[in-house]
């Protein structure tokens, strides 16, 4: 017999062969929501917003004060003013 | 296509997770013993149905209707197979062919096609990813030139010609191995 009629009829018998069953619904839903799930997304968002507002204010507070200054530079290197707490 | 399927189809689109399992249920046999053919590892193959069906899920949007939808599950079974063909090739432990020798004297109608399907997945294991899967959806499932080529997305003259190809790499294999000796009962 010819080597691909040999390996046709192998084939013939391996198709016959039955395969395992696997009940998969759950496992492919549990894979599927928590990539669906926003809130993950929400908490984010919100943490973000909060963070840029805090970000603005400090930023409209650090503007004003360097305006103050006559020189930022030298201020910078300046020793700091000693603060009476009381 | 079924209109329970189309029906399951919108419902799932519409956010219905059931509807899904429904269609899951309905069809996961069907993709399990295509699976079967790319690892019969039964955990490894579990993996891959779901692979597919999740797959599926994110692109539903994008299934037409014009053919029936085992069809299209099918076409990204093939994908999700060959794909991991691919990156077992980097891997890739050779099965000897020696290791059959169980069914040496048997008759054919004998022979438990589980076994039969054994030696053949680990003979076409030897070939190229590409190769492979031609004629593994040619041996397997019986499928034609033209349907390989649609699943796949090559021209049916590429298909034709690896599978001409694949099946003189399968002959040296099995000659240079006495594997027609060893197999007596297929001649």
């Amino acid at each position: 017999m010819d080597t691909l009629d040999a390996i046709e009829k192998l084939a013939q018998q391996a198709r016959r062969e039955k395969t395992p069953a696997f009940h998969v619904a759950d496992r492919i839903m549990y894979r599927i929501r928590p990539e669906e799930d926003k809130f993950s997304f929400v908490v984010l968002e919100l943490f973000a917003s909060v963070s840029a507002v805090a970000a603005s204010i400090v930023g409209y507070f650090s503007v004003g004060v360097l305006r103050s200054l006559a020189s930022p530079l030298m201020q910078f290197f300046a020793p700091l003013q000693e603060v009476r707490l009381w | 296509m079924q209109n329970t399927d189309w029906q399951d189809i919108l419902a799932c689109l519409n956010g219905d997770e059931d509807s899904y399992v429904r269609l899951v249920r309905r069809y996961e046999t069907q993709i399990t013993k295509l699976m079967w053919r790319f690892s019969r590892d039964p955990a490894v193959c579990e993996e891959l149905v779901q692979d597919v069906f999740v797959e599926a899920y994110y692109s539903l949007k994008s299934y037409r209707g014009k053919a029936p939808l085992i069809h299209w599950l099918r076409k990204i079974g093939v994908r999700v197979g060959y794909r991991y063909w691919k990156e077992q090739a980097k891997t890739k432990a050779v099965v000897s062919l020696q290791d059959f020798d169980a069914i040496e004297t048997k008759q054919a109608d004998d022979v438990d096609p589980a076994e039969a399907a054994e030696i053949l997945h680990a003979l076409l294991a030897r070939l190229p990813a590409a190769d492979r899967l031609v004629l593994t959806l040619m041996y397997f499932e019986q499928c034609s030139t033209k349907d390989i080529a649609k699943r796949m997305g090559w021209t049916r003259a590429r298909v034709k010609m690896r599978a001409h190809r694949a099946r003189q790499k399968i002959k040296t294999i099995v000659e240079s191995e006495n594997l027609l000796e060893k197999l007596g009962w297929i001649r």
